[in-house]
């Protein structure tokens, strides 16, 4: 076990350490914390290119190439960043004395106000609590067992990237999503071979949407105490700190757009120099560090194009007002060349990363079904440009808000209607925050910024408040976790203006955090039952066993053989499912290193061989199914013949069974 | 106005919104709701960790 977990640490930090060593040796271009936070994006493109590698061209996606790979680039990359600045000792000594002048500079901020420190305990205190839950809990939501590690336990049983045969809906999900995310999720399986912090994947992006939001702040010459203060708080959101230790992907999505937003504002800011972060500026790195987060983003999920449009659209329209004396000069002197100056670089440095990070899932789609959003309709003006099985999202909207308008949506979702926080809350998730300090002080800041022209301001607004307005869903509060950015950021401004006297608003923003603190539990995860897993070994700490309320009235009659399924299938064997079952993910074992196929529709003739084609070791299946009733037929015959002939084996032994379910393992039966 | 004076009015008017959003907001009756299942979840914590502890 020391071993998988050394293998895991090792080749994080070597991966993570050394994009930050590389960015290093480009300071003068990017600030301290976008380092940090491009570090993180650069080590997470590296993770899913090389996953995207492994998986899709050499069919290998196993723990052992893939540690070797990354070891491989990044000591590679390490070895040439060193190289290519002559002395590897100094900036060895330069990078930790930045991060020492850098660590005490936060202390000193942090002790200079009582207020900040008081709410960087909360969140400290909280985020040991999440970690604490994750490592004790199995991945408990719903979407994680039914697509996202699912996908994960496809892709490790196959060693490869492939579409598997759409046996029911859920396949074809499985099969059309992109995957991006799910890759990350397997990064946390694939060498500990075990799933237990998968399910604390998103508290990376957390991190990064903390330092992303100071960043934007700082950008937003937001003083550095007002901008630490405002970052805290959009951990301080329910469905964020509900989320951060599922499977769901909803907090790295909004964090990527932010990423992105994040390094653009470096092409923003650059129309006025003044207000870069940095001495110099150097368009190319930033511009390709927003396209590899916009990449990620676009690969995430089926929201991504949207996001991405957008994000393009609004790099365009500042191209053009930057270059708008190019395009239309008023003498001849001004008139440059508008391609080589702007859309060339543009091009090179965000569309590239933007493409080769997340286009795969949607070419392969269009490829496969002829719809790159398969199987999502796509039409424009009712001419219909993409053919798909569906032309609405498939879940109804609640009838609470059905007939209600947009903005009585809003105020019923953020007013928090409902008796308690879920990590998929529909209908709340915000929290108090956003509604009652965040939201006026963004109303606040938006007027302000117009009124002082302050284009910086409202191009990062504009572009967070368009992706919000056009957004399908934007009721469904974790897809907006973006907006409670935006609104801190807007409070730190609101702080800094009040100055002194502001400082009654910082008490109501603690007092705020802190009833979110106190108040988003998550009633799936009670105390009891903490208690109860503290006892047990890693080994018997399931789903079966926790039974989440979230889940429980709909899968109690599925917990006995997901406990078999949990105890006893071992590395490498097979488990054959015959029906369409509640989850897909219950049916591997902890680590994913088992695997399952669908054996069916069933057919007396061939069903067996089949079975034995597929090295499957055992089979699930209903009680009183045809499945059931032919072994049930096979195994009495069987039984006739062994009794007759003195021996031993049978082609099928019960291994499991309950009112509804059985699983029987495949013996190889000798030839009489 | 001096710019002082516009900042406290500004101030006053930015507090009145914030408290009645708060009223709105803490008025809903499903808040006692949350309240009341989060002092649940808490009262178990107590008497689990109490547990542990002894």
């Amino acid at each position: 076990m020391w071993v998988t977990i050394t293998q895991y640490i090792f080749v994080n930090v070597l991966l993570f350490s050394s994009w930050y060593i590389y960015l290093f040796t480009k300071r003068a271009s990017i600030s301290f914390i976008d380092r940090l936070i491009g570090s993180c994006v650069l080590g997470l493109a590296q993770i899913i290119a090389t996953e995207l590698v492994l998986g899709l061209i050499f069919r290998m996606l196993y723990a052992g190439p893939l540690f070797w790979l990354n070891v491989f680039m990044s000591s590679t990359l390490l070895a040439f960043t060193l190289w290519s600045n002559n002395s590897s000792t100094s900036t060895m000594g330069n990078v930790f004395s930045e991060l020492n002048e850098k660590v005490c500079g936060f202390y000193r901020t942090m002790r200079s106000d009582t207020l900040l420190v008081v709410l960087f305990i909360l969140l400290a205190i909280k985020t040991c609590w999440i970690v604490f839950i994750g490592y004790l809990f199995p991945s408990y939501t719903w979407d994680s067992l039914y697509y996202h590690l699912p996908i994960v336990g496809n892709i490790m049983q196959s060693g490869a990237i492939l579409e598997n045969p759409d046996n029911f809906q859920i396949d074809t999900f499985i099969n059309i999503f992109p995957k991006n995310m799910e890759l990350f999720f397997l990064w946390n399986v694939i060498f500990l071979k075990s799933s237990s912090i998968t399910d604390l994947s998103q508290l990376l992006f957390i991190i990064i949407g903390i330092l992303t939001t100071y960043s934007i702040a700082v950008k937003l010459h937001i003083g550095a105490k007002s901008a630490l203060f405002s970052s805290f708080l959009i951990f301080f959101t329910p469905v964020v700190i509900l989320q951060i230790n599922t499977n769901y992907i909803d907090i790295a999505v909004s964090v990527l757009l932010l990423t992105a937003v994040n390094f653009l504002l470096y092409e923003s800011l650059s129309i006025d120099n003044s207000s870069l972060p940095v001495e110099g500026h150097n368009r190319k790195y930033p511009l390709f560090l927003a396209g590899v987060a916009a990449g990620i983003l676009l690969g995430s999920k089926g929201s991504g194009p949207l996001f991405t449009i957008i994000i393009v659209s609004a790099l365009i329209v500042q191209e053009i007002i930057k270059h708008r004396k190019q395009i239309y000069p008023r003498d001849p002197g001004e008139k440059g060349n508008f391609m080589r100056s702007s859309m060339i670089p543009y091009t090179l440095y965000f569309i590239l990363p933007l493409i080769v990070l997340g286009s795969y899932w949607y070419i392969k789609n269009w490829v496969l079904y002829g719809n790159p959003v398969y199987p999502m309709e796509v039409s424009v003006f009712n001419i219909t440009i993409f053919k798909g099985l569906y032309k609405k999202m498939l879940d109804p909207l609640p009838s609470l808000i059905e007939n209600s308008s947009y903005f009585i949506r809003l105020f019923h979702v953020w007013t928090e209607k409902t008796e308690f926080y879920l990590y998929d809350s529909r209908l709340s998730g915000l929290g108090p925050l956003w509604f009652i300090l965040l939201l006026p002080s963004l109303v606040f800041a938006l007027l302000r910024s117009i009124r002082n022209k302050e284009y910086n301001w409202l191009f990062v607004s504009i572009l967070l408040i368009v992706t919000f307005a056009v957004h399908p869903r934007n009721w469904t509060t974790r897809y907006t976790i973006f907006m409670v950015a935006l609104g801190a950021i807007s409070y730190g401004s609101v702080m800094d203006f009040f100055g002194k006297k502001g400082r009654i608003t910082s008490i109501i923003a603690l007092v705020l955090a802190a009833y979110t603190f106190l108040t988003v539990n998550s009633l799936c995860v009670m105390p009891a039952k903490i208690r109860e897993f503290m006892d047990l070994p890693a080994k018997e700490r399931t789903i079966a066993r926790h039974k989440p309320f979230n889940i429980d009235i709909h899968a109690r009659q599925e917990y006995g053989y997901w406990m078999w399924i949990s105890n006893y299938i071992r590395e490498g064997e097979t488990l054959a499912y015959t029906f369409e079952p509640l989850f897909l993910a219950p049916l591997w074992n902890d680590g994913f290193s088992s695997k399952t196929v669908y054996a069916g529709p069933f057919n007396n003739h061939d069903w067996l061989r089949k079975l034995k084609d597929r090295n499957v070791t055992y089979v699930l299946l209903r009680t009183h199914s045809e499945e059931d009733i032919w072994i049930e037929k096979k195994s009495r015959a069987l039984t006739g013949i062994v009794e007759e002939s003195g021996r031993q084996q049978v082609e099928f032994q019960m291994v499991f069974s309950d009112d509804n379910y059985k699983i029987v393992k495949l013996v190889k039966a000798e030839k009489s | 106005m001096t710019e002082e004076q516009k900042k406290d009015y500004l101030y006053l008017l930015f507090i009145i919104t914030v408290i009645i959003l708060a009223v709105l907001y803490f008025t809903v009756p499903e808040r006692s709701m949350i309240i009341e299942n989060q002092m649940q979840w808490w009262k178990e914590f107590k008497e689990t960790f109490l547990g542990f502890l002894s």
